[in-house]
């Protein structure tokens, strides 16, 4: 017999699945606006985002509901305490997104062929966030653990991007400020990357109950 | 089935058991109680006899064992002579004076009695003579009634019960299994009628029947199932069908490519494992709610149309079915066709401008007399460019829309450069450029006025962005199955981030330069289009300030 606390959290996980889906949409759409110069897909990128707060807010009041009426223990628990940090994560990523989506609108920004550094950098981030979900949907470990590996992939990749714009600016002071939304945009790549391997983090947590920060 | 034959079993048994000892008991008892009344009368008998021989004998020796026999004497005076009881639970022997045998004995000289005394668990037989001198003997013997008999042996009845029960109970339980034994190994695969016991004849015939008719329509379903999944693997669409809690029941190839999946099994797992689009959300979470859906999602760099309607049974959604398409082509096309529409508006609005702007002029008469002929030239040349730039752009939509009713022929290619190039000697000469054709006469099979279109459009490109002094050379060869023309300039050339877009329609590399040469953005494309409908193909090898080939390869039919 199915019970109630069954339901809930069967609604839990695909409330979940849903706002990762908003996650994977809002920062594709983010990426191709920033890669096409294309604002008026940058400008569909904000009413994703308020979708995902509102998601949030729903999903953070089902998780204390849970913990109130059910008390869940052993497995459940920690669905739902990893859920609660997961939805953090996903709403920081929707919000940074946003932001690049909206330097996309303000500055013109002329991607071409000299940039593949910022491509190869929002295409590896777009992976990871699909990665990090999939990896949730999918109860899939492995996929976790590549997820968190794949984060220095990123990270070294932020590193060249910044040196490229140092050069940059140093060839040609008249394109400090294209340098600086360049690092801008970025850099939230980089931080949308280490809240994938934190949602990855968490669902590791969620299926064998350990985390890096418990273990250290 | 078991229960029932273990009730019969019992009933049956104890049934006969208790009939068979009742009518046992019974007739046992009748001659029990013959012989016990015959012993009762011969020793009345006996001691009438002794009494009357011998009247002084002392009765208390003969009947010395009262519970063998109990022997009273009355009196002719009606009163109790000896008695040889001593017991006190029996009838005292006065009283029996009153007893009905006792005064018939009296008044008739004999009689016999048998009643139940105490209850009916004893019976008692009583013989009672008078004797000569008036006096009465009376002898009596008390035996156990059939009743008491059964009562006293219930032990061992209630024995026998419990044993019929345990004993009922093994046998039906044997007698089962023994029967059901040959249905219970009948082997179902190698079923023949020759195995088995006559009496499951019908049932196994009954049975081979119904298997022939089951391996019919289990082959029947599974070729179906087979047409079907092949069907649904190798559409080009892809169909998904959902339950209603949006898990998976049957995916085809096409979905899971499209989606960009893994191969896997899928089958009774969330939809929402293979794509959380947005737009696959709110389709889904619609059509839950019995409304078809349509949406237009973007994955993996491809546009996908998503058709969703629900499975309502009742007004209860069930599940649903999920179309997918890709619709990427049509979308792009969709996108060119919009900005081809925008661009022809803008570039038949440029010379129409010039017209009206000068044709409004000379009707308002602020034209001097001298500039007339300088204005007038100007509508025609705006004019012409229209005109040109209409016929291309019919042309083109008959090539885009493969609507060609011309006829297909033999035409000869070097043939066919001779005319186009002699067409431009003229111009060619004004500016000084060279024209040179070489190579052989190469026939294929095509339609006149399209290669003619073609080939013209490449030439006077050719031309319109040579430089001044400078050379085309235009050669027709042929390969094994292939037909070359190849056109080259020395002219300003391609940048090569620009090569591919050139085909394009209206697209320019330098849009101020065309104004000055004239033409209408469309040349390439009506080559490129005329290529493809000779199965062509034109390859462009070009570089800036040096000169541009185009070289268009048919093959040989």
């Amino acid at each position: 017999m199915r019970t109630k606390f069954d339901e809930q959290l069967e609604q839990l996980n695909s409330e979940l699945i849903k706002m990762g889906g908003l996650c994977e949409e809002v920062i594709t759409n983010a990426a191709r606006a920033l890669l096409k110069g294309d604002p008026k897909l940058a400008r569909e990128v904000l009413p994703v985002d308020q979708e995902i707060d509102r998601k949030e807010h729903e999903i953070e009041t089902l998780c204390l509901k849970l913990l109130l009426q059910q008390q869940p223990v052993a497995r459940d628990l920690r669905l739902i305490s990893s859920a609660l940090k997961m939805v953090t994560d996903m709403e920081r990523i929707g919000d940074q997104a946003a932001d690049i989506a909206e330097i996309t609108q303000l500055a013109n920004i002329p991607l071409d062929n000299n940039n593949t550094h910022v491509r190869d950098m929002a295409a590896a981030t777009v992976d990871m966030v699909n990665g990090a979900i999939s990896a949730f949907v999918q109860r899939d470990l492995e996929l976790a653990h590549a997820i968190i590996d794949y984060d220095d992939v990123v990270d070294n990749l932020f590193d060249q991007v910044k040196d490229e714009l140092i050069e940059v600016i140093g060839k040609n002071p008249d394109s400090g400020e294209f340098a600086v939304d360049m690092l801008m945009v970025a850099k939230y790549f980089e931080r949308i990357g280490d809240h994938a391997v934190n949602i990855a983090e968490w669902v590791e947590f969620a299926i064998t109950g350990t985390h890096k920060d418990i273990l250290d | 089935m078991k229960q029932r034959v273990y009730g019969y079993f019992c009933l049956l048994i104890i049934g006969t058991v208790l009939f068979t000892s009742i009518i046992i008991s019974y007739v046992m008892h009748q001659r029990l109680y013959a012989t016990v009344r015959q012993t009762v009368v011969s020793e009345t008998n006996l001691l009438k006899d002794v009494l009357e021989q011998s009247p002084a004998v002392d009765l208390t020796v003969l009947a010395r064992n009262p519970d063998l026999f109990r022997i009273t004497l009355f009196s002719q005076e009606r009163t109790v002579l000896f008695d040889n009881s001593n017991s006190s639970s029996v009838l005292p022997a006065d009283e029996m004076l009153t007893n009905p045998e006792v005064l018939q004995a009296f008044d008739s000289g004999s009689s016999e009695r048998i009643y139940f005394a105490s209850g009916i668990q004893y019976q008692t037989f009583s013989a009672t003579l008078r004797l000569t001198d008036g006096s009465v003997i009376r002898v009596e013997k008390v035996v156990e009634s059939l009743f008491r008999m059964i009562i006293r042996n219930r032990s061992y009845l209630f024995f026998l019960i419990l044993l019929i029960f345990f004993g009922s109970n093994f046998l039906a339980n044997r007698l089962i299994r023994e029967i059901t034994a040959p249905v219970n190994n009948l082997n179902l695969d190698e079923l023949s009628l020759s195995k088995v016991d006559d009496v499951f004849s019908p049932l196994v015939r009954r049975i081979l029947g119904q298997q022939i008719r089951f391996d019919r329509q289990i082959k029947e379903a599974r070729k179906r199932q087979i047409e079907f999944s092949l069907v649904l693997q190798n559409m080009r669409e892809g169909l998904i069908v959902l339950n209603s809690n949006a898990n998976i029941i049957t995916i085809n190839k096409s979905a899971l490519n499209y989606f960009g999946a893994k191969d896997g099994d899928y089958i009774d797992k969330s939809i929402y494992m293979i794509n959380r689009r947005a737009g696959l959300q709110s389709a889904i979470e619609k059509a839950l709610m019995g409304e078809p859906a349509e949406e237009l999602i973007f994955v993996n760099s491809r546009y996908l149309q998503l058709l969703v309607s629900p499975i309502s049974e009742d007004a209860v959604v069930q599940g649903i079915i999920l179309l997918v398409m890709d619709v990427t082509e049509k979308h792009d096309a969709e996108v060119r066709r919009r900005e081809f529409s925008a661009n022809v508006s803008h570039e038949l609005k440029t010379p129409l401008t010039t017209i009206s702007g000068y044709a409004e002029l000379l009707k308002n008469g602020l034209v001097k007399p001298p500039d007339v002929y300088r204005f007038s030239e100007r509508i025609y040349i705006e004019a012409t460019r229209m005109s040109e730039l209409i016929s291309d752009i019919i042309t083109l939509s008959r090539l885009d829309e493969r609507q060609i009713d011309l006829p297909f022929e033999h035409v000869d290619l070097y043939q066919l450069m001779t005319d186009i190039s002699g067409r431009f000697t003229d111009s060619a000469r004004e500016r000084d450029i060279t024209i040179s054709l070489s190579g052989q006469s190469s026939v294929i099979y095509g339609i006149r006025r399209i290669l003619e279109e073609m080939l013209f459009n490449i030439c006077d490109n050719a031309l319109k962005y040579n430089l001044d002094g400078g050379r085309i050379d235009i050669s027709v060869s042929e390969g094994d199955d292939f037909i070359m023309v190849s056109v080259s300039d020395t002219g300003i050339g391609i940048p090569e981030e620009e090569q591919d877009r050139v085909f394009e329609r209206f697209y320019r590399v330098e849009k101020s330069h065309s104004k000055q040469t004239g033409g209408t953005g469309l040349g390439l494309s009506i080559a490129k289009h005329g290529a493809l409908v000779h199965s062509a193909k034109i390859i462009l090898e070009s570089t800036p300030n040096v000169g541009t080939t185009i070289r268009i390869r048919f093959p040989k039919h």
